[in-house]
């Protein structure tokens, strides 16, 4: 299937080399053996489609966590937000790159189905927000770039989402420790002292409780070693 | 895994670095999980999504 979709004034098709083979991908989605795998590959499906007509996507919150900490933090959804400073996506864009992939739309424009996801959700979201000091980690995926938040600012997210609530939210609290267990270990990159710096800044405050997570990993990496 | 400094940093993973290390991930972050490990970030609109869908189906047979 040649993917082509409205950009700017008029529909534009995309010379060979641009070509995305939507139906091979769908097929190697389908066939990809664990839920995190088949969500990875449709999020570099549909972003190098976005791409193709003209937006730059990221991938955020609960699927983000899933990637890094891979597929043991399983989200119903795949989280797309616009990347910085692009400009809102047209309803008309959204549709074609959907169309293109077969997906539903389900009650909105902003939520889709696709059958080769099961269960899981598209949920395209506005401009990411960022505080903007830690790296953009880019997968090179099988059809595209997966550009993901940084690892940073999610674990510092999650562990402020944790606290917020009284009691402890114990499943965001758990995915804050796995994150910090696979940036500890230095298997995912990361930069700890940013951590810190994130989690102390305005934004969040929670730089005691990022303390309190650190520890927490450190110590129970010891005790399963 | 290599970092380059542009006009915006980035972490820049190959396919085959990321696949290769996600063993070891999956592991490192079991590990921590502890009782409450494999936990599912169920959207709570899913059912109604669901339910929409059914009907919606149903409605256009």
């Amino acid at each position: 299937m040649i993917f082509s979709v409205a950009s700017g004034g008029g529909r534009r098709h995309f010379e060979r080399n641009e070509m995305i083979n939507t139906a091979a991908a769908l097929e190697e989605i389908r066939a990809a053996p664990t839920q995190s795998e088949k969500n990875l590959r449709a999020a570099s499906l549909l972003m190098a489609l976005f791409r193709a007509a003209g937006w730059e996507m990221v991938v955020v919150g609960g699927s983000a966590i899933e990637f890094y900490t891979e597929g043991d933090y399983l989200t119903m959804d795949l989280d797309l937000c616009r990347a910085l400073g692009t400009k809102p996506l047209p309803a008309r864009v959204e549709a074609d790159v959907m169309k293109a992939v077969g997906a539903q739309p389900v009650g909105t424009r902003r939520q889709w189905l696709l059958d080769a996801l099961g269960e899981v959700t598209i949920d395209l979201l506005g401009e990411v927000e960022t505080v903007g000091v830690a790296p953009w980690q880019t997968l090179q995926g099988p059809y595209g770039a997966v550009r993901l938040m940084p690892v940073e600012e999610l674990l510092v997210e999650r562990t402020f989402m944790a606290v917020l609530r009284e009691p402890r939210d114990e499943e965001a609290w758990t995915a804050a420790k796995q994150l910090a267990a696979v940036c500890l270990s230095g298997e995912v990159p990361a930069d700890w002292g940013k951590v810190e710096r994130i989690a102390a800044g305005k934004e969040y405050g929670v730089a005691a409780a990022v303390r309190r997570l650190r520890k927490e990993v450190t110590r129970e990496n010891k005790k399963n070693k | 895994v290599k970092t380059k400094k542009i006009s915006e940093p980035e972490i820049v993973w190959t396919w085959k670095e990321w696949m290769d290390s996600r063993a070891r991930r999956g592991e490192l972050s079991q590990a921590v999980a502890g009782k409450g490990k494999a936990r599912r970030s169920i959207n709570p609109s899913q059912d109604k999504l669901k339910a929409r869908l059914a009907r919606r189906s149903t409605a256009t047979r």
